[in-house]
């Protein structure tokens, strides 16, 4: 079957202008929250990056490693983000 | 043929969402919203790209890992963006200048003030910050 090759690379060259912005965000972000949102934006930027290139390769294993990084992802952000209210006494959530 | 023009366009469209939330998280004042860009932006762009995949590979094993990670993706990152936002307003970080409606910020006065009075009551052991 044939890819529409040109159009995934574009694709591909998109996601990597995310991933940029988010490395410039985390790197310029004046508080730990903003660090937090750049590392999620990443994180997806990541997934779609392995999803585009199991397209682009023809190598249906990148699918199970976009599947491992969602759920990495995903208690990254719980655990970052617990750390970002590391100095507040714990409270009840509104 | 056809389909390989339609898996383009919609790699293109969500690499494109993932890219605008890129832009977002560039442009936006302050972590709130920047939060809010990439949980809704980025989420949609992987979903249209993980479209674009089940439309390619419809052989069924990358059905159903595709399937999974749709589902995963869903459920997670609703929740993720609710954890980041909650942390950036509890850091105190998060008070822009244009901003006019802080709701949440009652409920807060009222907890701290019943924590500081359980502080000057005593300890309290059962606190999971303790050790850290």
């Amino acid at each position: 079957m044939e890819t529409p090759l040109t159009a995934i690379d574009v694709a591909l060259a998109l996601v990597v202008l995310g991933m940029l912005a988010a490395i410039v965000r985390a790197a310029i972000g004046p508080s730990r929250a903003d660090r937090v949102v750049a590392a999620e934006l990443g994180f997806i930027a990541a997934v779609s990056a392995m999803v585009l290139i199991a397209l682009r390769l023809d190598k249906p294993i990148f699918f199970d490693f976009a599947l491992v990084s969602v759920l990495i992802g995903f208690l990254t952000t719980i655990g970052l983000a617990r750390l970002v209210t590391r100095d507040q006494p714990e409270s009840e959530s509104p | 043929m056809i389909g390989s023009i339609i898996v383009g366009a919609l790699a293109i469209g969500g690499a494109g969402l993932v890219a605008l939330a890129g832009l977002g998280i560039l442009r936006l004042p302050d972590p709130l919203t920047r939060a809010s860009a990439v949980s809704k932006a980025a989420a949609l762009g992987l979903l249209v790209i993980i479209f674009a995949a089940i439309i390619d590979d419809w052989s069924p094993r990358a059905v159903i890992v595709l399937v999974l990670i749709l589902i995963a993706h869903l459920v997670t990152v609703p929740l993720a963006g609710l954890a980041l936002a909650r942390a950036a307003y509890r850091s105190g970080t998060a008070r822009p200048p244009i901003t006019t409606v802080d709701e949440p910020a009652e409920r807060y006065r009222h907890n701290a003030d019943r924590q500081a009075a359980q502080s000057e009551a005593g300890p309290d052991l059962a606190s999971p910050d303790d050790g850290r």
